[in-house]
C-alpha cells in the first residue's frame, strides 16, 4: 500500500518534472529549429550549444519588472496566467507514459496462506481514469479562460481582441476535434486513454485506420494551442501582442510557457492515440521481459513526442499565419463536414469489418 | 409516433425546399398537401402499432388532439401566403420552424413520460422564440421574441424543477408510474406536493394564465400576425391538452391538494383578462386578453378533470380555436404587421366588405359565447364539468366575468358595423380561413354531437 | 469524508450562485457561474457520475459560458446602468420570492428523510448511462434531434444578414 502511494507520487511528481523540463527545453529547441530553417546558428552562448538558454530566460523573466496596469483589473490579471498554467498542467495526469511495471515477478507464494514478497503491477501513468480523453477534452475546453480573463482584464483593445479571437477560434475547433476523436472512440470502444493504447499493440495504430481524423485532430491541436499558423490572438502584425500585450516579467513568461506546456501535452495524446503510444514495431520479438519492454516504451513514446513537437515547430517556421476569415471558413465549413464524413466511414466500417 | 415523423420529416422536407428559388414558391403547397395527407392518416391510424408506448402513447385523446392541432395548422399555413414575403430567402425556415412547432405540439399531447413532456414544450417554446422574432426588420418582433424567450426559459425552470422534484418523490418519469406511486403511497412526502405545484407554475405560463400572464399581450402584440395567430390556437391548445394529460394521468388523486392554488389561478385569470381587456383599443392586444380569459374558460376543464373533463375541453378547444383563428384571419386580411391595428379602424367594415363583416360577427359572437354559436356550448359544457365536481363559487365567477366579456365583444362588433368615416368602395371576398372558421363556429354550434361523440 | 466534502462543495455551489446575482459586473457574473458548474461537476462525481461530471465542465464551463463571456466582452458592460424599479415591484417580487422559499424549504424540510428509490450507484458511469440512453430512452434522444435541429435553423435565420 506505502509502496502503491510513492509510486503514484513519484509518477505525479516525474511528470511534472518531464513537462516542466521539457516545455523549458521546448522553448530552445524553438529558437534552434528557427536559426537552423533560416540559416543562423541560433542560442549559443549560455553553455555548450546554448543548452543554459532557457535557464538565463527564465531568470531574467523572474528580474523583470512587475508591471500592473493602472486602469486593469488587478484580480482577474493576476489570475489569467494562473489559469492559463494550471489548466495546461492538469492533463498530463491522464497520459500513459509506460506500461505496466511488475515488482517482484518472480515472487513465489510462501505457503497457502502466505505470499512472500507479492508481486504487484504499477501503471506509469498519475491517473487512469475510464474517462481519460474526455477529461483531457473539459481542461482544453476551460483553458481558454485564461487567455480570455486575462486579455479582458488587461483593459486594453488589442488585448480584448486577442481574448475574442482565443475564444472563438477554441470553441469552433474544438468541434471538429472532438468529432475526429469520436471516431477513435468508436473503434476502441472506451474512453480510458490507457485502454486506447493497449489496443494498438506493435505496430498496429491507429493512424492506419483513421488517416483523415488524425490529419483533422492535427490540425485542431495547432488550433488549441494556438501555434502558427493559428496564432491569430497573439498575432504581433496586428494586434501587439494580442492578450499578453500589457503583461511583462514572469506573468507574461506564465502564457508563454503555457503554451509550450500545451504543445507537449497535444502532442502526448497525439502520440498516444493515433501512433500507438508507449508501443513500438516487433515488441514482442525481442525476446526481452515486459519490464524492460515497458522502460523502452517509455523512451519510445517520449519519442514520438519530441518528434511531434519537432513537426509543431516545422510548421510554424514554414507556413504564414491564416486570415481570421480563412480560420473561421477553414473550421466551420471544412474541418467539421469532413470530421462528421469521417465519422460516418468509421461507423460504416465498423459494421462491415466487425 | 408515425405522424411525429411525418411531421418532422415535412419539416426538414421545407427546410431544403428553402434552397431553391423555384421551390421556394411551392414549399407553403407542399406542405398544406402533406399535412392534410397527414391529418387523414392520423384519423385512420391512431390505433396502429405503438412502438415507444412508455415514451409517446398515442391513444384516442392524443389521436384527438393531434387532428385538431394538424387541421389548425394547415389553416394557418393556408392562411400564411405572402405573410413571410419581407424574408423570401429564408420563407422556408421559417416553415420549416412552425412544422417542428406542430411536432413539439404533438409530443405534448401525446407523453406518456414526463421526458417526453419537457422536450415537447420545449420543441415548442424554442421554435415559437425564432418564430415571434421572425421580423427582424421590425424593433418590436425582436422585443416580442426577447420577452418570450427569457419569460419562457424562466418557466422552464420551474417546470423543470418541479419534475426534478416528482422525480425525487418517486423515482420514476412515467406518467402510470407516478400515478401507481400515488395510488399506492399512503403518505405522499411534502416533495411531491412542491413538484406538482412548480409543474402547474410551468404550465400556467404556457396556457398564458394569471399571474403568470405578463408576456402574452407584448409577445401577442410584437409577433407577426400569423405568428400571432399560431400562438393564440395551435399552441394554446396544445398547452391545454398536455395540462390535462398530465394532471388527468398523473395527478388526478391528489387533486384535494392542489384544486385551490388552480381555482386561484382561474379567479385571477378571468378577472384579469376579461378587465383588462375592456380597456384595449388595439385588436391584437384585446384578441390577447381574450385568450389569456379564455384560458381561465379552459382551465376550469382542468379542474373538473375527476370526472372526465376531456370532452368540455376537446369542445371548447375547438370552438376557441376556430373564433380566434377567424378572427386573426380577418386581423390578417385587414392589417400588417407594422402597425398596431386600432379597434376603431375596423369602422365601414360592413360598408367595405359585408361578406367578411357577417363572418366576423359569427366569429365574434361565439366568442362572445351567444348561443347557438359554437362558444356558448363550450361555455356550458366547461362550467357543467365544473358544477358537478362542487367548485360552485369559480364557476359563478366565470358566469359573471364571461358578461363582461360580451360587452367588449361587442365593442368590436359594434365597430365592425358604424359607419365608415370615408366612401369606400363595396367588395365581398373573404379568405376561405375565415368562412372554415365562421362554418366550424356555427356548425359545431349546431350539432355539438360531432364533436362530443368523437370520444 | 465524503459527507465533508459534500458540504464543503455545496457550499462552494450556493455561495459562487449568491456572488453570480449579486456582482455588480457581469463579467464577474460569468465567472462565478462557471465556478458554480464546476463545484455541480464536482456533486456529479460524488455521485459517482464522472460523464456527466466532465460533461458538465465541457458543455457548460468549456463551451457556453465561454460564448457568454465572449459576448459580454463584445458588449463592454463595465458601467453597469442598472435601472432602478418601483418600490411596488421591489416589495411584491421579495414577497413572491419569498414565499416561494418557503415552500421549497418547506418541502423539503419532510423530504429529506426519503429513501433513494432503486437507483444503482454505478448509474453514472458512461457505460449503464449509453445503454439506458439507447434502450429505454432512444425515443427521447432521438426526438432531442427535432429541437436541436429547429433551433439551430431558428438561430441561423434570425441572424443571418439578408
Amino acid at each position: 500500500m506505502e509502496f502503491a502511494l510513492l509510486f503514484k507520487i513519484l509518477i505525479v511528481v516525474g511528470v511534472f518534472v518531464l513537462t516542466l523540463l521539457v516545455a523549458l527545453y521546448s522553448t530552445w529547441a524553438e529558437r534552434k529549429v528557427s536559426a537552423i530553417m533560416q540559416d543562423r546558428i541560433g542560442p549559443n552562448r549560455a553553455g555548450p550549444f546554448g543548452l543554459l538558454q532557457p535557464l538565463a530566460d527564465g531568470v531574467k523573466m523572474f528580474m523583470k519588472e512587475e508591471i500592473i496596469p493602472g486602469q486593469a483589473n488587478r484580480a482577474l490579471f493576476i489570475l489569467g496566467p494562473c489559469l492559463a498554467m494550471l489548466t495546461a498542467g492538469m492533463t498530463s495526469a491522464i497520459i500513459p507514459w509506460g506500461d505496466v511495471i511488475t515488482i517482484n515477478p518472480e515472487s513465489v507464494p510462501f505457503s497457502e496462506y502466505f505470499t512472500f514478497g507479492e508481486s504487484k503491477t504499477y501503471i506509469v501513468q498519475a491517473a487512469d481514469i475510464n474517462i481519460g480523453i474526455l477529461y483531457a477534452f473539459g481542461v482544453v475546453s476551460v483553458g481558454v479562460y485564461g487567455i480570455m480573463i486575462g486579455g479582458w482584464a488587461s483593459n486594453n483593445k488589442y488585448s480584448l481582441l486577442g481574448a475574442i479571437r482565443a475564444s472563438s477560434q477554441m470553441i469552433s475547433y474544438e468541434l471538429a476535434m472532438g468529432l475526429s476523436m469520436i471516431a477513435v472512440i468508436m473503434m476502441t470502444g472506451s474512453l480510458s486513454v490507457r485502454e486506447i493504447v493497449e489496443q494498438q499493440d506493435g505496430f498496429n495504430w491507429n493512424i492506419w485506420y483513421q488517416p483523415l481524423g488524425f490529419i483533422i485532430f492535427l490540425i485542431c491541436a495547432f488550433a488549441e494551442t494556438n501555434r502558427a499558423p493559428f496564432d491569430l490572438p497573439e498575432c504581433e502584425t496586428e494586434l501587439i501582442g494580442g492578450y499578453h500585450t500589457e503583461y511583462s516579467s514572469m506573468k507574461l513568461g506564465f502564457f508563454l510557457f503555457a503554451e509550450y506546456f500545451n504543445m507537449f501535452i497535444s502532442c502526448a495524446i497525439i502520440a498516444a492515440v493515433y501512433f500507438g503510444g508507449y508501443n513500438f514495431p516487433f515488441m514482442h520479438d525481442l525476446g526481452l521481459s515486459d519490464n524492460a519492454i515497458a522502460i523502452i516504451g517509455i523512451f519510445v513514446f517520449l519519442g514520438k513526442v519530441i518528434f511531434g513537437i519537432l513537426f509543431f515547430m516545422w510548421i510554424r517556421w514554414t507556413l504564414p499565419r491564416f486570415r481570421y476569415d480563412q480560420l473561421m471558413k477553414l473550421g466551420w465549413q471544412i474541418l467539421i463536414p469532413l470530421a462528421i464524413v469521417n465519422l460516418l466511414f468509421t461507423g460504416l466500417g465498423i459494421i462491415v469489418f466487425k | 409516433m408515425n405522424i411525429l415523423i411525418l411531421v418532422s420529416v415535412l419539416g426538414v422536407i421545407s427546410l431544403f425546399a428553402g434552397l431553391s428559388e423555384s421551390l421556394r414558391q411551392h414549399t407553403r403547397t407542399i406542405i398544406v398537401a402533406g399535412l392534410i395527407a397527414i391529418t387523414g392518416l392520423t384519423m385512420f391510424t391512431w390505433n396502429a402499432k405503438q412502438f415507444f408506448p412508455e415514451m409517446l402513447n398515442f391513444d384516442k385523446y392524443a389521436a384527438v388532439f393531434t387532428t385538431v392541432i394538424l387541421v389548425i395548422s394547415t389553416l394557418i399555413f393556408v392562411l400564411s401566403k405572402d405573410q413571410f414575403n419581407h424574408d423570401e430567402i429564408h420563407k422556408g425556415d421559417y416553415y420549416g420552424i412552425m412544422l417542428f412547432t406542430v411536432a413539439g405540439a404533438i409530443m405534448m399531447v401525446s407523453f406518456s413520460n414526463l421526458t417526453m413532456l419537457f422536450l415537447g414544450i420545449e420543441t415548442l417554446s424554442v421554435s415559437l422564440y425564432t418564430l415571434a422574432g421572425s421580423r427582424k426588420d421590425l424593433l418590436k418582433s425582436s422585443e416580442a421574441a426577447f420577452k418570450y424567450f427569457l419569460l419562457g426559459a424562466f418557466a422552464t425552470g420551474f417546470l423543470l424543477f418541479g419534475i426534478a422534484f416528482i422525480y425525487g418523490a418517486t423515482g420514476t418519469f412515467s406518467v402510470s408510474g407516478i400515478s401507481d406511486y400515488v395510488h399506492n403511497t399512503p403518505q405522499l412526502p411534502a416533495i411531491f406536493y412542491g413538484g406538482v405545484i412548480l409543474i402547474m407554475i410551468g404550465l400556467l405560463f404556457k396556457v398564458s394564465a394569471a399571474p403568470f400572464h405578463f408576456w402574452a399581450p407584448d409577445v401577442y402584440e410584437g409577433s407577426p400576425n400569423i405568428i400571432t395567430s399560431f400562438m393564440a390556437t395551435a399552441v394554446k391548445v396544445t398547452a391545454f391538452a398536455a395540462f390535462y394529460r398530465l394532471f388527468s394521468g398523473a395527478f388526478v388523486d391528489v387533486n384535494e391538494k392542489w384544486d385551490n392554488a388552480l381555482i386561484i389561478a382561474i379567479a385571477l385569470t378571468l378577472l384579469i383578462g376579461n378587465f383588462t381587456a375592456l380597456a384595449q383599443t388595439g385588436l391584437k392586444r384585446l384578441l390577447a386578453y381574450s385568450g389569456i380569459a379564455n384560458a381561465g374558460y379552459m382551465l376550469l376543464a382542468v379542474l373538473a378533470l375527476k370526472n372526465d373533463a376531456s370532452n368540455a375541453l376537446l369542445y371548447y378547444s375547438i370552438s376557441y380555436a376556430a373564433a380566434s383563428l377567424g378572427a386573426f384571419a380577418v386581423l390578417i386580411s385587414v392589417s400588417d404587421d407594422e402597425k398596431t391595428f386600432e379597434i376603431s379602424s375596423l369602422k365601414g367594415m360592413s360598408k367595405s366588405n359585408p361578406l367578411q363583416a357577417v363572418l366576423f360577427t359569427i366569429i365574434m359572437l361565439s366568442m362572445a359565447g351567444i348561443p347557438p354559436m359554437a362558444g356558448f356550448f363550450g361555455k356550458y359544457m366547461v362550467l357543467s364539468a365544473a358544477i358537478k365536481e362542487g367548485y360552485l363559487a369559480i364557476s359563478l365567477l366565470a358566469i359573471l366575468t364571461s358578461l363582461v366579456g360580451i360587452y367588449y365583444y361587442f365593442k368590436v362588433i359594434a365597430a365592425v358595423y358604424s359607419a365608415p368615416d370615408t366612401e369606400v368602395q363595396t367588395e365581398n371576398k373573404a379568405n376561405i380561413v375565415v368562412f372554415i372558421c365562421a362554418g366550424i363556429s356555427l356548425v359545431i354550434g349546431a350539432y355539438p354531437d360531432l364533436i362530443l361523440n368523437l370520444f | 469524508m465524503l459527507l465533508y466534502l459534500f458540504y464543503i462543495l455545496s457550499a462552494i455551489t450556493v455561495g459562487c450562485a449568491l456572488l453570480t446575482i449579486f456582482s455588480k459586473n457581469p463579467v464577474y457574473s460569468v465567472l462565478f457561474v462557471i465556478a458554480t458548474f464546476f463545484s455541480i461537476a464536482g456533486h456529479f462525481i460524488l455521485l459517482n457520475a464522472q460523464f456527466l461530471a466532465i460533461v458538465q465542465v465541457i458543455v457548460y464551463a468549456g463551451a457556453i459560458m465561454v460564448l457568454f463571456l465572449t459576448v459580454l466582452m463584445y458588449l463592454n458592460l463595465n458601467k453597469s446602468v442598472e435601472s432602478s424599479k418601483p418600490l411596488l415591484i421591489k416589495i411584491a417580487a421579495m414577497v413572491s420570492g419569498g414565499l416561494l422559499f418557503l415552500v421549497l424549504i418547506a418541502s423539503f424540510k419532510s423530504g429529506l428523510s426519503i429513501a433513494p428509490t432503486s437507483v444503482r450507484g454505478d448509474a453514472g458511469l458512461i457505460k449503464n448511462l449509453g445503454n439506458t440512453l439507447f434502450t429505454e430512452y432512444l425515443f427521447p434522444f432521438e426526438a432531442t434531434a427535432v429541437l436541436f435541429l429547429s433551433t439551430m435553423a431558428g438561430a441561423i435565420t434570425l441572424t443571418r444578414k439578408k
